[in-house]
């Protein structure tokens, strides 16, 4: 359903992204994980027009866009079938929960406010923050912030929704929720694609693992053949603490 | 010295009365500055080529003038060019029809212009560029997004600089007598003449600019603690 084909990208002297393809199937959980530095999160940035790449397309519903020639009808069509949650909420915060995800319904999309509402609060309500939607994310705790991204993000009906470290910024407290809910939209279905350091997450909600290295996919597949038998000797080093280690013979 | 506290209490109603000439000064240099601000902050924060370097000279130019010789400026020159503009669209109206009050009113808004501006820039810089992608990022164009996330902020950030400009703008219009506006220094000044009592008379207006201010101030609170409601949280928050 979304192919991510051959994107470049440098910084100045700098190459981050050295062809990166991938291919996204409906219903897909893609975790994209690697060191820092990998280039993880300018990739989900290209794809979402926030970067402009040097090479590359994204194919979504077999329609093509072009990722090094950004045009403003391009980058607002993929936006309207796509989401984005951030690893810093990037709440809007002159709005309220309620109004951050209704922005995306009713000025975006034109639906009557009404029924934006209804969908805003159902989204809301998926996140388990229904008694939340009249406050403004400074008087919600950085867990309930996300949770709100993650509502807007839902609340659009996107075909794919592009988390990039939603869990980075919280305390190890918090992480639990939004992961949690995460989950849930798993089971329901929704298309998603992770960057992140949850190695749990990664293992139990993936469909597919990605492991990327200075500005490569090095490695792909299914969760339990990655976390038990990786085949690239890198994927093995940076995820030596998860691998299931079997230290008994038989 | 001997103070005449009925010729005050007198005079009270007589230079009150005159308010509403200085407000409308307020009103429309307001209105004259509160856009074009808005636009040379777009300008130097979109750092757009040629006009931003146009806007920061001009922002030296009247920054580093005292607003008194805007005043005179203004009314030396002004009337030629206005002139001029009748002229070319074949206005039937004299220069000599114009109204002093609008020289005023111009050569207030050239220092109210550059302080809003500068306030303005100073919120547009302080909104996180996560919150336009997130804009973007839920569908919203470019327009959309600063209509209705980046500015609104910015505004709200800007809001007690603007406060002070006012409160500024409303002290340099006593400096309108200076082309022959009466308001309420000017008024002060023609009273206090013709009975020669100019001490009464600037008591008196000292009054009146203290409530005249404290007012507006109480206003300018009264707003930044509604319009900011979602930058503190608790307790204005539900409303």
């Amino acid at each position: 359903m979304l192919k991510v084909n051959d994107v470049y990208k440098s910084f100045g002297n700098n190459e981050v992204l050295k062809g990166v393809s991938f291919n996204v199937e409906k219903g897909d959980v893609v975790v994209i994980l690697g060191p820092s530095g990998s280039g993880k999160t300018t990739l989900l940035r290209c794809i979402e027009f926030f970067e402009k790449a040097d090479k590359g397309n994204v194919v979504l519903s077999d329609k093509v866009y072009s990722l090094s020639e950004h045009t403003k009808k391009n980058a607002k069509e993929f936006r309207k079938h796509t989401a984005f949650v951030f690893q810093n909420y990037n709440l809007f915060n002159n709005k309220t929960a309620l109004g951050n995800v209704m922005e995306g319904l009713v000025t975006a999309r034109k639906i009557p406010k009404e029924e934006a509402k209804k969908i805003a609060i159902s989204a809301l309500e998926k996140v388990g923050l229904k008694d939340r939607i009249n406050y403004y994310p400074v008087q919600l705790s950085g867990g309930q912030q996300q949770r709100v991204g993650i509502a807007r993000a839902l609340a659009v009906n996107p075909d794919v929704i592009f988390f990039d470290e939603p869990t980075s910024a919280l305390d190890p407290e918090l992480v639990g929720e939004v992961l949690g809910t995460m989950k849930e939209l798993a089971k329901d279905g929704t298309t998603m694609v992770v960057v992140t350091h949850e190695m749990k997450f990664a293992k139990e909600v993936g469909t597919k693992i990605i492991f990327m290295d200075e500005g490569k996919i090095v490695e792909e597949g299914a969760p339990d053949d990655i976390f038990t038998i990786p085949k690239n000797e890198r994927t093995r080093q940076f995820l030596a603490r998860y691998i299931d280690n079997f230290d008994y013979v038989i | 010295m001997n103070i005449d506290f009925d010729f005050i209490v007198r005079l009270f109603p007589d230079v009150f009365s005159y308010l509403p000439i200085t407000l409308k000064i307020v009103l429309y240099a307001l209105l004259v500055s509160f856009p074009v601000g808005v636009i040379m902050a777009l300008i130097n924060v979109k750092k757009i080529k040629g006009l931003s370097q146009i806007v920061r000279v001009y922002i030296s130019l009247i920054r580093g003038t005292p607003l008194i010789l805007h005043i005179y400026v203004i009314y030396t020159i002004g009337p030629f060019f206005i002139e001029k503009v009748f002229k070319t669209l074949h206005f039937k109206k004299s220069v000599y029809d114009v109204d002093n009050i609008v020289y005023a009113i111009i050569a207030l808004s050239l220092t109210t212009t550059v302080s809003i501006s500068e306030a303005i820039r100073a919120g547009l810089l302080s909104v996180d560029k996560g919150q336009e992608e997130a804009g973007y990022s839920v569908g919203l164009s470019k327009l959309q997004t600063f209509l209705r996330i980046v500015f609104p902020q910015a505004l709200v950030a800007a809001f007690p600089v603007i406060g002070n400009t006012i409160v500024e703008l409303i002290k340099g219009t006593s400096l309108s007598f200076l082309v022959s506006v009466t308001e309420i220094t000017g008024r002060a000044k023609i009273v206090g003449g013709v009975e020669l009592r100019y001490f009464e008379a600037y008591l008196t207006i000292f009054f009146v600019y203290i409530i005249l201010i404290g007012t507006v101030e109480l206003i300018i609170k009264a707003l930044e603690k509604r319009t900011g409601r979602y930058r503190y949280g608790g307790q204005y928050a539900k409303s």
